[in-house]
């Protein structure tokens, strides 16, 4: 799994840049963007990143309000 | 009878894990992957993965630790899955019925992770509060009694989940850090109550796991536990061996049918499983087992055990029951079909590289270097039960037979396109060739090489060695598909004097082509210097010197061996000449400037070039037109790992 970097906390710090081991991450505009096609998928972005900006995790699959919503809408 | 049951007859016959039989001696070991749900639920990826270890042939398939409580304290990795309700008990029989679908044993493992658990929290349980050594895990709470036996409990209330979901036998990792360990290991049991003070007391909390697991699901249903049969902790107070086997035998007699023997705890500073640990160094300590324990115990182990041929003669001899397996088949689950159809040449063979278990702490999934299919098993795209043929075959060149361009190259291959490789060296495998002359284990790197030169064979394709693909001769061709995989290479231009008629390239004297004299420097600070600096310490009669304007050299080597190169290097008295630049190569050595001074020699008879750089650009002007890729160190100088991914990742696409 390619991790996911949330760029709306994303802060371009760069530090997941510097330790990348292929040097697959850059910046755009600021943020960290990764080359997926070339990421190894190791998890050092998501362990080194200092505000947790980096993750990758199979969500929950207990739905959580979803059904509740969806058999009876607001 | 299939040749490799003639070949290998102890492992292809049946045995009995207490009183079921089981149809071989292979058991494929418990792996923790990290694909389930983040709330504990079986996902599709793990019964994936679970069918495909049952449709490779082991005799019995161990699933993953499950975590046994609610609150999440046992559990240590985001993806592990849970069995502390029933609610979760749908999903894990998704696993038993897949692999009793091929005819397979199914074995569920519970596990509490103990001292590095509460991955979600911010403590961890234990017998004791002693602190944490790694910095990644988190402060241990002494466990109160009520907490202990309810654990107890938890364990039993699991066993019986898993006997309702379908599973033939349960399994309890005892092992490397996890609880159980915690109560039986010296180094991290304190207490002075029943559950510790003396070997006897610190195997009460796992005995009473087992009695009371045995009690609930009856004297027929198999019982496994993996224990540490050394833990090699001997620098932090430790057991001693002795201690060690009272505690087992005390766990053992509570009603263990199978006793999986290990060695080492995650904490240990010795090397158990890395490759310079020569395969079968470990059974040893099963023989010391099977010894001990009394007949009706059987002894599984695994630990470097990656071919048959060791496990059989083990069993043979009664010095083993059963081949466990894990890393050798997470590379290649088929791993029992290929030998039993004497197809051992091409098992996908495990480097033993570790990168597969060192994403797990970091929340990543279960990784592998040599198999990038693992985790997509029924993803038709990633070819794991093979590649669909094309629709429209095409003819394709490879340029280099590094891992790159042969692992391009094969699944082109099996997918029905015509494809050849040039590769302009004597031999095939680029870089890998060159490092599987490394000491250590290294000539394990050869395997991968022959794997590849073998399959790319079955499915036709062709190698022509001693073959520089030139631009001309690619025009020639009109192959419809042209790879350039043409690696990376040491740069002479790089450096005034490099031209020097004391100054060789790194590859070429890890391939033993040139002369090296006693004293060398080598130039660059990444895994080649590193990896040639060991080559040249394993001769021995050298000093060497390695320069980079790195601060710390070595910082894209596989970080579960990078520690282990850099004790032998500092043994071997390699100078580290970090930070600084190279001014000049002269007929006396290096001359290097740093910030803090200025024109200092380092002296060398042989100055050894390190400074990968990509090789082969001026054939991408030449193919430009063309429907070309660039893959490998040629792309980027990176990994092994990166090189073999991009291959597959294009084959995929071919």
């Amino acid at each position: 799994m390619v991790p996911i970097i949330d760029i709306f906390k994303c802060d371009g710090c760069g530090v997941c840049v510097k330790l990348c081991p292929p040097q697959v991450i850059g910046l755009i505009k600021d943020k960290a963007a990764i080359l997926v096609e070339l990421c190894e998928e190791c998890g050092i972005c998501n362990d080194v990143c200092p505000i947790n900006a980096i993750h990758f995790e199979l969500p929950r699959k207990e739905p959580v309000a979803v059904h509740e919503c969806y058999n009876n809408p607001r | 009878m299939l040749p490799g049951a003639k070949k290998y007859p102890h492992v292809f016959s049946p045995g009995y894990l207490g009183k079921m039989e089981v149809k071989n001696r292979i058991k494929y070991a418990s792996t923790e992957t990290n694909f389930n749900f983040v709330d504990g639920y079986v996902s599709d990826k793990e019964v994936a993965y679970m069918e495909a270890q049952a449709r490779g042939g082991a005799g019995m398939v161990t699933t993953q630790g499950a975590f046994t409580d609610p609150s999440g304290e046992g559990k240590g990795y985001v993806g592990m899955m849970a069995i502390y309700d029933d609610r979760f008990i749908p999903g894990l029989k998704r696993i038993a019925d897949v692999i009793r679908k091929y005819d397979s044993k199914s074995v569920l493992q519970l596990m509490h992770c103990g001292r590095v658990g509460g991955v979600h929290l911010d403590y961890t349980v234990g017998p004791s509060v002693v602190p944490q050594r790694l910095p990644r895990f988190r402060e241990p709470v002494e466990m109160s009694v009520e907490a202990i036996e309810q654990c107890v409990q938890e364990h039993v209330d699991a066993a019986i989940r898993c006997q309702e979901a379908g599973f033939d036998a349960i399994e309890i990792s005892g092992i490397v850090g996890y609880l159980l360990s915690n109560f039986i290991s010296a180094y991290t049991n304190k207490r002075t109550d029943e559950f510790g003070g003396t070997p006897a007391k610190r195997a009460e909390f796992p005995r009473r796991i087992v009695a009371g697991i045995r009690k609930a699901v009856g004297d027929d249903y198999p019982v496994v536990i993996r224990l540490c049969g050394r833990e090699l902790l001997d620098d932090r107070g430790g057991n001693t061996a002795e201690e060690t086997m009272e505690i087992n035998k005390i766990i053992v007699d509570a009603g263990v049918d199978c006793l999986s023997i290990t060695a080492g705890w995650q904490e240990s500073a010795k090397s158990v499983i890395s490759r310079d640990c020569p395969q079968g160094s470990w059974l040893w300590i099963a023989e010391e087992y099977k010894n001990a324990l009394p007949e009706h115990v059987t002894v599984a182990m695994a630990y470097r055990l990656f071919l048959p041929d060791q496990p059989d003669q083990a069993i043979a001899e009664g010095k083993l029951d059963f081949w466990e397996s894990c890393r050798a088949m997470i590379a290649d689950p088929m791993l029992p079909q290929k030998i039993l159809e004497d197809r051992q040449d091409e098992i996908i063979p495990c480097m033993a590289c570790n990168l597969c278990l060192a994403r797990l702490f970091r929340d990543a999934e279960l990784n592998c270097m040599v198999r990038p299919s693992l985790g997509h098993e029924t993803e038709p795209e990633f070819g794991f039960y093979g590649f669909a043929r094309a629709e429209q075959p095409k003819s394709v060149a490879v340029v280099g037979s590094g891992v790159a361009g042969l692992q391009a190259a094969v699944i082109a291959a099996e997918k029905g396109h015509q494809v050849t490789v040039y590769e302009k060296a004597g031999q095939p495998g680029g870089q890998l060739s060159a490092a599987a002359n490394g000491p250590w284990g290294d000539e394990e790197f050869g395997r991968l090489v022959n794997y590849y030169v073998t399959m790319l064979k079955k499915h036709g394709g062709k190698l022509k060695l001693g073959t520089e693909a030139t631009k001309e001769m690619l025009e020639e061709l009109g192959a419809d598909i042209v790879v350039l995989a043409t690696g990376a290479a040491p740069d002479p231009a790089a450096y005034k004097g490099g031209d020097g008629p004391n100054v060789v390239a790194a590859l070429d004297v890890m391939h033993g082509t040139v002369e090296v004299g006693k004293r060398v420097a080598i130039i660059g600070g990444t895994g080649v210097s590193i990896s040639t600096a060991l080559y040249l310490l394993d001769k021995g009669g050298h000093t060497v010197s390695i320069i980079g304007p790195q601060k710390k050299f070595g910082r894209d080597v596989n970080p579960s061996y990078i520690w282990r190169y850099m004790s032998k290097l500092k043994g071997g008295n390699v100078e580290m000449v970090t930070l600084c630049q190279v001014k000049e190569i002269t007929d006396k050595g290096v001359v290097v400037t740093s910030k803090e001074s200025k024109d200092t020699l380092v002296e060398a008879d042989t100055v050894v070039l390190a400074n990968m750089t990509p090789v082969g650009s001026e054939l991408r002007e030449a193919v430009k037109k063309k429907d070309s890729y660039v893959i490998g160190d040629s792309l980027q100088v990176r990994r092994a790992v990166n090189a073999l991914l991009d291959g597959y990742r294009l084959g995929m696409r071919l």
